[in-house]
């Protein structure tokens, strides 16, 4: 009997070495909006409800995207949304695009360009895709999708197939940004000034190791860069400018980290220095000023 | 004419106990991209084995793994499905072997027809007609947490 349990014990202890690892990482879903490409002196709107084509390749991304399980939202919704709103800004050209984006909530967004090409040989539909990262403008991925040359009028079939040929890869490639993020950080710029004002400058002693606050402000890039990565542009007596500075996507919590956590501790740092710092957040990109010494 | 006989059958004897030619499943990049459309994908697979069973499974695992790991240049799926294949064996072994060793692929094959075969020796090379349904796959593998949902 206890020969049998010793053997039992052993078999068993084979299932266990041989269960996969349970890899349960979180995973957030952002939302994803398709807009058209608008040139300059266009709006969103004009764009989308005077280019049919362009119009169906849309709905053929979203359709897409729908079917990968991708949270969409919808342009024609929040166009009808805000309709005669002031999200539109009919205009204020340059800002439509970013208002339509910025009240839509979106993570990120594709623009889409179809055009068709009419040749003795057969007609043919183009779609360009361009996704970006909705809060720093980054550039995420774009491809070029041509449908085969048909002897047909049915454009919405030849964007349909150009479409569903580099769909699936402009997602895989995103998926990929996705995955380098949260193995590496997200990318942020960091800009330290010194005030007009001021009475310290970027080449000025803070405390008794005689190093100076360009030397302390790049240690602690050094020591809180997710991973230690960073990169120093430049430093002058009044400037010091990383172009990027990786930050986690994640807390030590699993929250999400937030680049305004990032400016807080810092500013924290520079306080605790006897330093006194505004920030400035847009986006991806952190601005300090240095006031001066307390 | 019994020596005769006995030579005879001890020739027999000795072909019938040769090893059979085994030629083991090596995964090449001779892989085609043939169509695709939103959900499948089709794919031209070369393989060289012994039997033509054998050959139909490495045509057909040649295929998948070059579509899970690699990626099919000029087609829908130009990404490998699983982008770190090192890491995703380290992960989840057991639903790979099941997927690529234990036929569990079958269940996402919606065609696989013979298009040319050759002699190569005594193996035999083939090239097979495989299609998958990609969606169902992806599902699949999501499922299995091999690879992430789409998402950060």
């Amino acid at each position: 009997m206890t020969r049998f349990i010793i053997f039992f014990g052993f078999i068993l202890s084979f299932q266990v070495v041989g269960q996969d690892k349970a890899v349960d990482t979180k995973t957030a879903q952002p939302t994803i909006m398709a807009i058209p490409f608008a040139r300059e002196n266009q709006t969103l709107r004009s764009v989308y409800e005077n280019n049919e084509l362009t119009r169906i390749a849309i709905t053929k991304v979203k359709e897409g995207f729908d079917k990968r399980g991708v949270n969409t939202i919808d342009l024609r919704a929040k166009i009808k949304q805000n309709n005669n709103s002031a999200a539109l800004q009919e205009g204020q050209l340059d800002e439509t695009k970013d208002a339509v984006i910025a009240a839509s909530g979106a993570d990120i967004y594709v623009e889409v360009e179809a055009s068709a090409n009419y040749s003795s040989t057969g007609n043919s539909a183009n779609v360009i895709m361009t996704a970006y990262d909705a809060f720093s403008g980054e550039s995420l991925a774009n491809k070029t999708a041509n449908s085969p040359k048909v002897y047909t009028d049915n454009h919405e079939r030849l964007i349909e197939k150009a479409v569903e040929k580099e769909l699936d890869n402009l997602l895989n490639t995103i998926q990929e940004k996705f995955t380098d993020i949260r193995e590496n950080g997200r990318t942020i710029t960091v800009r330290v000034g010194v005030d007009e004002g001021s009475d310290l400058t970027m080449d000025s002693e803070i405390d008794d190791s005689g190093d100076l606050m360009s030397e302390i402000i790049e240690a602690y890039m050094e020591k809180n860069a997710f991973k230690n990565q960073y990169h120093l542009q430049g430093t002058t007596s009044n400037r010091v400018i990383f172009d990027l500075v990786k930050i986690p996507l994640f807390d030590e919590d699993g929250k999400n980290y937030r680049v305004s956590k990032f400016a807080s501790d810092f500013r924290k740092f520079m306080k605790a220095k006897s330093i006194d710092v505004k920030q400035t957040i847009q986006g991806n990109n952190l601005v300090f000023t240095v006031k001066g010494s307390k | 004419m019994k020596k005769l006989i006995i030579c005879f059958f001890v020739t027999l004897v000795a072909i019938g106990c040769s090893p059979k030619l085994s030629v083991p499943f090596e995964r090449t990049g001779a892989v085609e991209y043939v169509s695709g459309d939103k959900n499948t994908v089709t794919l031209a697979s070369t393989a060289t084995a012994s039997g033509d069973t054998e050959g139909i499974y490495y045509c057909e695992r040649n295929a998948l793994e070059n579509l899970l790991f690699r990626g099919i240049p000029g087609s829908n799926q130009e990404n490998p499905m699983i982008e770190n294949e090192g890491q995703a064996y380290s992960n989840a072994r057991n639903a790979l072997d099941d997927l690529i060793l234990r036929d569990g692929y079958r269940k996402f094959l919606i065609q696989s027809y013979m298009d040319d075969s050759y002699k190569a020796g005594k193996a035999k090379t083939r090239r097979q007609i495989v299609k998958f349904d990609l969606q169902a796959l992806r599902k699949h593998l999501e499922g299995a947490k091999i690879i992430r949902k789409f998402g950060l």
